[in-house]
């Protein structure tokens, strides 16, 4: 592949994520969710009793949207190399809906985490996160925070 | 940069120039190119040869590829690392809780002057690590770092990984529970976390 289709590859890919996290996180639309979220999608970072599919995809994310109504992401870094791209982001928001079978704790959660998603004609394939879920269960109250 | 052929030259200097650009192009191109993709598989290599070799042990590799300036940030830290003495002091506090580190590198992604590394790595808890006394058992936990070189040597690197997978291995804290379960743990708990508040009040 010659640079310059490698670069555009890069750059739409990118900007496949950038309207993923902008519209169907930030603005919370489903439309875009199904638009971008390829039929075979997987999730392997899909949470227990979860499925991995893209139902799966949808149920889990727009329950987490629901359970923070006023949240935000917002992209810190973004790196991309053939069909996958590497997403840095900050998410903030108060936890006033039930998530996850925790009720609402009225609690404002920060957290950074990375996603790596691969993409292919246009939509994503797979998705992969890391969390620091220690960090989100003690902003929780889950989990205690070290004294 | 293309330089266009003037219409109206006389063929033999028409030709002339645009041999001439063609070189120009080719060798700028040839520039272009070497610059943006030699870089980024050599970032590769320095990046699975520095986190390969320091859960190993090697003494060597953090001093060949590690930058006096460095910062990184990792979740289990509460301020950033700092320098080469603070990279190595970081992996040896683990290496002093874990024997037979290693890392295993899962994939990279790079561009430009960034490599994400998402790895695996696996020990066994010989050691204390957070007031948890050694248990003995196998580990493993997954993550990723985003790192960025200059000149052949790692200035920044940003590590999230899953600290509360390795409490759960470790037997500190319970397994994740599917949301039900996770309902099901609150309500019986709920009492003691009331009376923790009425506690707190006083």
């Amino acid at each position: 592949m010659s640079e310059r289709s490698a670069e555009d590859e890069r750059e739409q890919n990118k900007e496949i994520i950038r309207r993923f996290v902008e519209e169907v996180q930030n603005e919370k639309s489903e439309d875009t969710y199904w638009e971008l979220n390829a039929a075979d999608f997987v999730n392997l970072s899909s949470p227990p009793g979860i499925p991995a599919d893209r139902d799966g995809g949808h149920m889990y994310l727009f329950g987490f949207l629901n359970a923070f109504p006023d949240c935000h992401f917002t992209i810190d870094d973004m790196i991309a190399e053939g069909d996958r791209v590497v997403t840095k982001k900050t998410f903030t928001g108060t936890h006033t809906g039930e998530f996850a079978g925790i009720p609402p704790t009225g609690n404002a959660i920060t957290l950074q985490f990375v996603d790596i998603m691969r993409v292919r004609d246009g939509k994503i394939v797979e998705h992969w996160n890391c969390i620091d879920q220690l960090s989100f269960m003690q902003q929780l109250g889950v989990i205690p925070a070290p004294s | 940069m293309l330089r266009r052929r003037r219409p109206g030259r006389k063929r033999k200097t028409a030709f002339a120039l645009t041999g001439i650009s063609a070189a120009v192009v080719s060798a700028l191109g040839f520039r272009r190119r070497r610059a943006k993709t030699g870089a980024a598989p050599d970032n590769k290599a320095i990046i699975r040869q520095l986190f390969e070799g320091t859960w190993a042990g090697d003494p060597d590799v953090t001093d060949r590829y590690v930058a006096p300036t460095y910062i990184g940030y990792e979740p289990s830290q509460e301020s950033p690392i700092e320098g080469i003495d603070g990279f190595k002091a970081f992996i040896q506090r683990f290496r002093d809780s874990f024997s037979n580190t290693h890392v295993t590198i899962e994939e990279q992604i790079a561009e430009d002057d960034t490599v994400a590394t998402r790895w695996t790595g696996r020990g066994t808890h010989t050691g204390e690590i957070s007031g948890i006394a050694p248990t003995g058992k196998d580990v493993t936990i997954t993550g990723v770092s985003i790192s960025r070189i200059e000149n052949g040597k790692l200035v920044e690197d940003h590590t999230t990984w899953d600290t509360l997978g390795l409490l759960v291995q470790l037997g500190a804290i319970p397994a994740i529970r599917t949301p039900e379960q996770q309902q099901e743990h609150f309500h019986e708990h709920e009492h003691e976390h009331e009376h923790e508040h009425e506690h707190q009040a006083y």
